[in-house]
């Protein structure tokens, strides 16, 4: 219930006018649950609002450019140590969105630097992060196979001084994953921000979003994901083009499915204009609850239904017998 | 949540849910003379929660959650929840605080200057800043102390004063029974009973004050006073608190401030009536 | 400003703002960084810059120093060869 009044505030501000004091406490304690504390502050600033209120969102604006500039920062130490290799580095998701001055960057909790290269390069981009000051954040033989045979990206690095973390990926899906997008593409497609610093392209970007969300499985975090596709569709929409442009991609990348359905949840939770034909699915409904699984006081709701998707979410990655006993240790072991 | 209960610490107003009643009864005891958060609406918003349905009943265990969490935290035993709830509490403001820069300090107030006493676990400061607290000092708090970066102000935050093991007997010989919550005993820090800050704390929660002087205590050690630099109070104060990063240059500009325009000193002390006795000769030498 | 100086004693607090770093730093790092902070500079001119606003010497021994205390800046991120 007060999830759906966060997500009607975050399309209309001026909702925001009409809310009880019981209410104000709900969408605080939802939004940052959902982090999307900063993005709502953002929205929300220059209206009068009750003084704690204001407090709160405006100590989530300031964590927001905190974390901003230290994203931006962590951007310029992983340029600078791959320098040497003169390839392009694509920086993906959050760190992305601020580094373009993207409207979906605004206000926005960044976690992780993330970054994709050629698969050719991968060697030589882990090599010149170990030798700037990075170090495995896991050192576990297995862990390292899994990931370097199955994944899509690096194991995880941290910088031994900043204690900060770089994800270096060389697609943007799991290799063992059904659809297989096109990572060759979405290099050659990137649009140069700075030297040897790129972004994924519009449409590539949004579609990026949309397989982040959905490969996934489990949803967490789900509204503020869609929230990022919100902003992103109404910046680049400049008409038939980019939608034509968005669809070609999506189809080049066999993920025309996660993003239709992806668009159809940011409209219905956000307003978003789509202004494509996307045919809807009965599950829709199902993932949208899903997504709405929140109470006032930031609880996790639906138990059954989260279940469903958390085993969703591992029958995308593991095969069946693996999954089964995975499964078997979560519930009853350790 | 089933129960809840909502209380408002100088500036900060907190929204406390539970899955059982006792501990909502006991912080209710608490802060009974505590004030509401201001609009209603509270800045920080925590859960005690079992962590599975038949925890609530069989062998229960509290686990902390709320607006911002740390995912390595552990359950504590029921008996413990308001120890827990305490501990929430001291996490929101450590990851979530914005607005001051936060100290792990206690502190107290008198003519509109403070002393603030900062260091380890074990120090002393808190023991030293209850027994100040009731002899003619006003306590503005035992765990942070807040620091306005635009004005260099320590604004209060008076909860009530966790104290330990032999610190209980000091201050149960000074101060009467209604001011304490219950005993509880076999916590990884020993046995902990809080106090509840007196009248004059209370009723000065909204007064901030002008920080005057820093102290490092050190509590069992034979009687000595050093003067501290201003750079090694700046390293000690950095390793003291929580949100000095997170602030960004507004904690930079608070801190260096707060380090170049007010006297330090580290003090040793063999008990607690010649510590008492050192800070007000400090205090003295100040005027 | 990069970066925000405060002297303390022997000491002093610079705050880079760009990684929202502190770092207490003893001379002539803090006065390397004042006058780079004004203008970059090559290794020969920011020397003769340190010896006339400050009065540290210019000699073959100091400018090497110098750049080794400028690798140390570069490490920490302070600075950045252009």
């Amino acid at each position: 219930m007060s999830e759906r009044v966060l997500c009607a505030i975050l399309t209309d501000p001026s909702r925001a006018a009409h809310l009880t004091t019981d209410q104000w406490t709900s969408v605080l304690t939802i939004a940052h649950a959902e982090r999307l504390a900063g993005s709502l502050a953002h929205r929300l600033s220059g209206l009068v609002l009750p003084l704690t209120v204001q407090s709160v969102l405006d100590a989530a604006r300031l964590n927001a450019e905190a974390g901003r500039a230290h994203a931006l920062w962590e951007l310029e130490m992983a340029r600078r140590a791959l320098a040497p290799l003169g390839c392009p580095i694509v920086v993906l998701k959050g760190s992305a969105f601020v580094a373009a001055g993207l409207a979906a960057g605004q206000g926005r909790l960044i976690g992780d630097l993330d970054i994709l290269v050629p698969r050719s390069r991968l060697d030589d981009a882990e090599a010149a992060l170990l030798a700037a000051g990075w170090e495995w954040a896991k050192p576990n033989a297995y862990d390292d196979m899994y990931y370097r045979r199955w994944m899509h990206e690096l194991p995880p690095l941290i910088h031994k001084t900043r204690d900060r973390m770089i994800d270096v990926h060389h697609t943007i899906l799991p290799l063992t994953a059904r659809p297989r997008p096109d990572a060759e593409a979405l290099i050659s497609n990137a649009v140069v921000l700075e030297g040897s610093v790129s972004i994924l392209s519009p449409a590539d970007m949004i579609i990026h979003a949309a397989a982040h969300l959905f490969a996934d499985g489990e949803l967490d975090g789900g509204l503020r994901n869609l929230w990022d596709i919100d902003r992103l569709v109404r910046e680049f929409d400049q008409g038939n083009a980019f939608w034509d442009s968005l669809n070609q991609r999506a189809a080049l990348h066999h993920l025309n499915s996660a993003v239709d359905r992806a668009l159809r949840l940011a409209q219905v939770l956000y307003d978003t204009p789509v202004r494509t034909r996307v045919r809807r699915k009965w599950t829709d409904a199902l993932f949208r609850a899903r997504l709405l699984a929140r109470n006032g006081w930031g609880q996790n709701t639906r138990r059954p239904l989260r279940f469903a998707f958390y085993i969703r979410s591992h029958l995308l990655r593991m095969p069946p017998l693996l999954l089964i006993r995975h499964l078997w240790i979560k519930a009853f072991g350790k | 949540m089933m129960f809840a209960t909502t209380m408002r610490v100088g500036p900060i107003g907190f929204r406390i849910g539970s899955d059982w009643s006792a501990p909502i009864a006991g912080l209710e005891a608490l802060y009974r003379d505590y004030q509401k958060p201001d609009d209603g609406i509270p800045h920080f918003t925590v859960r005690l929660e079992a962590t599975r349905f038949w925890r609530r009943f069989i062998r229960p265990s509290v686990q902390i959650a709320g607006d911002h969490t740390l995912p390595e935290a552990l359950p504590l035993p029921l008996a413990q929840a308001v120890l827990a709830a305490e501990m929430a509490m001291n996490l929101q403001m450590a990851l979530g605080q914005r607005h001051f820069l936060l100290l792990h300090a206690s502190s107290v107030e008198r003519d509109g200057k403070v002393i603030i006493l900062t260091g380890e676990s074990g120090s002393g400061k808190s023991t030293l800043a209850a027994l100040l607290g009731e002899a003619g000092w006003r306590l503005l708090g035992d765990e942070f102390a807040l620091i306005e970066p635009a004005t260099g102000l320590a604004w209060p935050f008076p909860r009530p004063i966790s104290l330990k093991n032999d610190s209980i007997a000091v201050m149960e010989a000074q101060v009467g029974a209604e001011r304490f919550g219950i005993r509880i005993c076999g916590t990884p820090k020993g046995d902990i009973r809080h106090l509840i800050p007196n009248v004059t704390a209370l009723k000065g929660m909204d007064t901030p004050a002008q920080p005057a002087l820093i102290l490092f205590p050190r509590f069992g050690a034979p009687r000595a006073v050093r003067d501290v630099q201003p750079s090694e109070v700046f390293i000690r104060l950095t390793q003291a608190s929580t949100n000095y990063v997170a602030l960004a240059e507004p904690g930079y500009t608070a801190l260096t401030r707060l380090v170049t325009q007010t006297s330090a000193r580290a003090i040793d002390y063999p008990d607690t009536a010649s510590g008492l006795a050192l800070v007000e000769q400090l205090w003295a030498e100040l005027a | 400003m990069a970066c925000v100086l405060t002297p303390l004693d022997s000491l002093t607090a610079v705050y880079h703002r760009r990684s929202g770093t502190t770092h207490l730093l003893a001379e002539p790092l803090p006065e390397i960084l004042a006058t780079l902070g004004a203008a970059p500079a090559a290794i020969p001119a920011l020397a003769e810059r340190l010896a006339m606003e400050y009065g540290l010497a210019m000699n073959a021994e100091t400018t090497a120093l110098l750049s080794q205390r400028l690798a140390d800046l570069e490490a920490i991120g302070l600075v950045w060869p252009l």
